[in-house]
C-alpha cells in the first residue's frame, strides 16, 4: 500500500498540472478522506475509491483538456468547407467536412446537411449514406427528407426508422416544455401588449427564464437533435434566449453564468456558435455601438438593402472575436451569406443576418443615418 | 501528445520536406527528419519535441494538442482527385484557318466533356478573324476560356470588344514596360523563359494538390490541335490524328494518353523535389520505362541543395550526379553531402 500511493499521488499530480480535473478530484479525495477518518484507511472501500479516483480524473482529464483546440479545428474545418461550396468545389467541401465531422459525436445539423447535399450534387453514393446515417441521428421532420428529396436514398424501414424518432422527439419531455415555453412567449407578443402592456411582455419573458434555468438543474442542455426540426429552421428555444438577452434580464443572466454556460455549449457541440454570437450582439447592439461579433450584415427598408460597415480597428477586434468562437470572417461571411441566400438547397447561418426595419418615420430616420 | 491537423500534409524532398496547409494555401519549410516523421505518422513524436519546434509548429497552427484516445477522430485524409471531364485542358492554335474549320473543331470538341480551352492565337492573325473567334467561343463554349496571342493584338482586340468572358489572357512579344500592367490575376506574359520554374510560379490550392499527386498537372488529360487539325499530346509530340478522327475511343488509346499518366513521383529528379506538388512544369517527360520518366531540360530549381538558379551556391542538378538514357538521373549521395556542408555551413 505505502508503495501504491505515492504513486497516486504523482498520477493526480500531473493530471492536475493539466489543469482540468479538479472539481471531480476533490469530490473523490473528499470522500476517501471521509472514510480515512473513520479508521477504514486500508480497507478495501477506501483503496476502491482511490482507484476509482484515478480512472475517474484520467478519463475526464483526458476527454476535456483539449476540447477548446477541438471544436475550433471543427469551425476551422466547416469554414473552409463552406467557402469551397461557394465557390462550387463540392469534393474539396467533402474533405473538409470529412476532416471535420470525426471531431465530434454531435457534428451540427446544418454542416451535415451541406456535405448531404454536396454528396449528393456530385453523385457521391457512399458519402451520401454516411452523412444520411449522421442527419438521421438528428431526429429531423420526416418532411425534411421529402422536401431535398432524399427519401430514394433511404429504405422503408430507414424512413420509418426516422418517423419514429422524430415522433418520440416531439412527445419526448424536453421538447414539450421549450415547446410550452416558447408558445407563452409568442402568445405574449401581441401589438397591443408591446404598445400599452409591456410589462406583461416582460413578467412572461422573467418567468420563462427562471422556468429554463431551473430545468437545467435537472437535465442537460438540449442539443440539436433534442430541438431542431429543419436544418434551416431555428432552434426551438432560440427564440426565447433571442428574447431574454434583448430585455432585462443582463443581471439575472450574469447571476446564471449564462454566457459561460452556452459557451461550454458550443464547445460541446450542442449549439450552433453563431448563435451565441448573435445573442451577444443582440445584447449589445447589433447596429449601434460596438458590437462584438458584427453578426448583422445587412439593413433592410422598404426596397433598399444596405451593407454595415465598421471602421477598421473595430473590424480587427471583430474578426478576432470572431476567430475564437470559430466563425468565419466577417468578409468571408458576408459572402457565404450572399451565395447561401441564393442557394435552394445549401443552408449558412439561418438567421441575424439582415435587420429590416419596419414603421414609420423613425424606422427610415434611423435606416438613413446608417452609413 | 501532439499531432498535426488533417488539413496540413507533409512533403518530403531529398534536403528538406514541407508541410502544406490545405486551409490558407501557405506551406512552410521544416526539417526533412521531421517530413519523415509526419508522413509515417501525425502524431508528433515525443522525441524530436524541443521548445523550438513545438513552438514553430505551434505558432503556426500546424499541430493540435490532444489524448491518446482522440487520435482516431483526427483521420489523415489526402485530398482526392476527382475526374469527371475527358479533358482538362484542351488547346486550339488559331492561324487564319478557314472560320468554317474553327466551327468544326469546335462542334468536335464540344461532344466531350472539358474543363478548359485554350485558344493560342499565331502572331499573323488577323484583327477581324480574332475578333470573329472570340465571340463565337464566347456564343458556343460554356467553360473556363484561355487565350494566348501578341501583345498588339491583345491591345486592338480590347478597343473592340470587353474580355470579361475570357477567364484567362497570355500575352507575348510584350515589351518590359507593359509586363509590369499585367501581372494581375487574369493577365500574364509569356516570354522566352516561361517554361521555365521560379518560385514566383509556384502554385498551391486544394485542388492542384488533388491533382498532382497523382498526375502531371499540365499534360493530364490535354490534347492539343494544330493549326493543320493535327491532335496530339503537346505542342512538340507527334500528330496521333485528325480532329475529324477524335472519338470517346482515344480517351482509351494508350499512346493519346500517355503523358497523362506520369506523374511527378515517376519523373527523375521531380520526385526528389520537395515542391513536387506545387509547380506547373512545362517541360515534356521523356520515358525511360513505364514507371520512370525524365526531362532534357534541366529545372531551375535543385532540390538536392534547395537552391534555386541565381542563388548563392546553386549548382545545377548535373552536378549532382550522373545522367543517362536508360538510367535517367542518378544522384551521387556523397558528392551531394559535400556541396550541401558547403553550402549551408554555419
Amino acid at each position: 500500500m505505502n508503495i501504491f500511493r505515492p504513486r497516486v499521488s504523482k498520477t493526480i499530480k500531473k493530471i492536475l498540472k493539466k489543469g482540468s480535473t479538479v472539481p471531480l478530484y476533490f469530490i473523490t479525495v473528499h470522500k476517501c478522506e471521509k472514510l480515512k477518518n473513520t479508521n477504514q484507511k486500508y480497507n478495501k472501500k477506501y483503496v476502491s475509491y482511490k482507484v476509482l479516483t484515478i480512472v475517474f480524473a484520467i478519463l475526464s482529464g483526458f476527454n476535456s483538456f483539449s476540447q477548446d483546440d477541438i471544436f475550433l479545428n471543427y469551425y476551422e474545418n466547416v469554414n473552409i468547407a463552406e467557402m469551397n461550396i461557394v465557390n462550387k468545389k463540392l469534393d474539396s467541401a467533402i474533405y473538409f467536412y470529412d476532416l471535420a465531422f470525426p471531431l465530434t459525436e454531435k457534428p451540427m445539423v446544418k454542416d451535415i446537411h451541406n456535405a448531404l447535399m454536396c454528396a449528393v450534387s456530385i453523385k457521391n453514393n457512399s458519402k451520401t449514406q454516411d452523412y444520411l446515417e449522421k442527419i438521421t441521428l438528428k431526429n429531423l421532420n420526416p418532411n425534411y427528407y421529402k422536401r431535398y428529396k432524399l427519401t430514394k436514398y433511404l429504405t422503408k424501414n430507414q424512413f420509418k426508422n426516422i418517423k419514429e424518432r422524430y415522433k418520440r422527439k416531439i412527445n419526448s419531455y424536453v421538447y414539450q416544455f421549450l415547446d410550452s415555453l416558447q408558445n407563452e412567449d409568442q402568445k405574449i407578443r401581441t401589438q397591443e401588449n408591446y404598445l400599452k402592456f409591456h410589462y406583461k411582455i416582460i413578467a412572461t419573458d422573467t418567468s420563462n427564464y427562471n422556468c429554463y434555468i431551473k430545468f437545467l438543474e435537472n437535465n442537460d442542455f438540449p442539443d440539436e437533435s433534442q430541438t431542431i426540426n429543419y436544418p434551416n429552421q431555428q432552434r426551438i428555444d432560440n427564440i426565447l434566449f433571442h428574447h431574454w438577452f434583448q430585455t432585462t434580464h443582463w443581471f439575472q443572466m450574469q447571476k446564471n453564468n449564462v454566457d459561460s454556460l452556452i459557451i461550454k455549449q458550443i464547445k460541446e457541440f450542442n449549439i450552433a456558435n453563431y448563435h451565441y454570437a448573435n445573442f451577444y450582439d443582440i445584447r449589445n447592439g447589433s447596429f449601434v455601438g460596438k458590437p462584438n461579433y458584427g453578426m448583422v450584415f445587412f439593413v433592410k427598408y422598404k426596397h433598399n438593402v444596405k451593407l454595415l460597415n465598421f471602421s477598421k480597428e473595430d473590424l480587427i477586434q471583430i474578426n478576432k472575436n470572431r476567430k475564437d468562437l470559430g466563425l468565419d470572417t466577417r468578409e468571408n461571411s458576408i459572402i457565404k451569406t450572399s451565395f447561401f441566400d441564393k442557394s435552394k438547397i445549401f443552408i449558412f447561418q439561418n438567421y441575424g443576418q439582415t435587420i429590416i426595419f419596419s414603421g414609420g418615420k423613425t424606422a427610415e430616420e434611423q435606416f438613413n443615418s446608417l452609413k | 501528445m501532439w499531432i498535426l491537423k488533417g488539413n496540413c500534409i507533409s512533403i518530403v524532398g531529398y534536403n528538406r520536406g514541407i508541410i502544406y496547409n490545405l486551409f490558407d494555401n501557405s506551406y512552410y519549410f521544416i526539417p526533412k527528419t521531421f517530413a519523415k516523421m509526419f508522413q509515417k505518422s501525425a502524431v508528433f513524436n515525443k522525441k524530436l519535441q524541443s521548445e523550438d519546434s513545438l513552438n514553430f509548429f505551434k505558432d503556426n497552427k500546424l499541430i493540435i494538442e490532444i489524448s491518446k484516445n482522440q487520435i482516431r477522430q483526427f483521420p489523415q485524409v489526402t485530398p482526392e482527385y476527382i475526374n469527371k471531364n475527358d479533358f482538362e485542358h484542351v488547346v486550339i492554335e488559331i492561324c487564319n484557318q478557314n472560320i468554317e474549320t474553327i466551327d468544326l473543331i469546335i462542334k468536335k470538341i464540344s461532344n466531350f466533356k472539358i474543363k478548359s480551352i485554350e485558344f493560342i492565337f499565331s502572331d499573323n492573325v488577323e484583327l477581324d478573324f480574332a475578333l470573329t473567334i472570340i465571340n463565337k467561343i464566347n456564343l458556343e463554349l460554356n467553360i473556363a476560356k484561355v487565350i494566348t496571342l501578341k501583345y498588339d493584338l491583345f491591345l486592338r482586340i480590347s478597343e473592340k470588344i470587353n474580355l470579361n468572358t475570357i477567364d484567362y489572357v497570355k500575352t507575348y512579344s510584350c515589351s518590359e514596360e507593359n509586363k509590369l500592367n499585367l501581372q494581375t490575376s487574369k493577365y500574364s506574359y509569356l516570354d522566352a523563359n516561361y517554361w521555365k520554374m521560379n518560385e514566383t510560379k509556384l502554385f498551391f490550392n486544394f485542388d492542384f494538390f488533388a491533382e498532382a499527386i497523382s498526375y502531371h498537372v499540365k499534360f493530364n488529360q490535354m490534347i492539343f490541335i494544330d493549326k493543320n487539325g493535327n491532335i496530339k499530346q503537346n505542342p512538340l509530340g507527334n500528330s496521333v490524328c485528325n480532329y475529324m478522327k477524335l472519338n470517346k475511343n482515344f480517351l482509351t488509346n494508350n499512346i493519346f494518353t500517355e503523358l497523362w499518366y506520369v506523374s511527378k513521383e515517376k519523373c527523375h529528379v521531380c520526385k526528389n523535389c520537395e515542391f513536387r506538388y506545387m509547380c506547373v512544369d512545362a517541360r515534356i517527360p521523356l520515358k525511360i520505362n513505364d514507371n520512370e520518366y525524365y526531362f532534357k531540360e534541366e529545372c531551375t530549381y535543385n532540390p538536392y541543395i534547395c537552391k534555386w538558379q541565381g542563388e548563392e551556391g546553386y549548382v545545377p542538378v548535373e552536378e549532382c550526379g550522373t545522367y543517362g538514357k536508360e538510367t535517367g538521373f542518378v544522384p551521387d549521395k556523397e558528392k551531394i553531402e559535400k556541396l550541401n556542408q558547403e553550402i549551408w555551413k554555419e
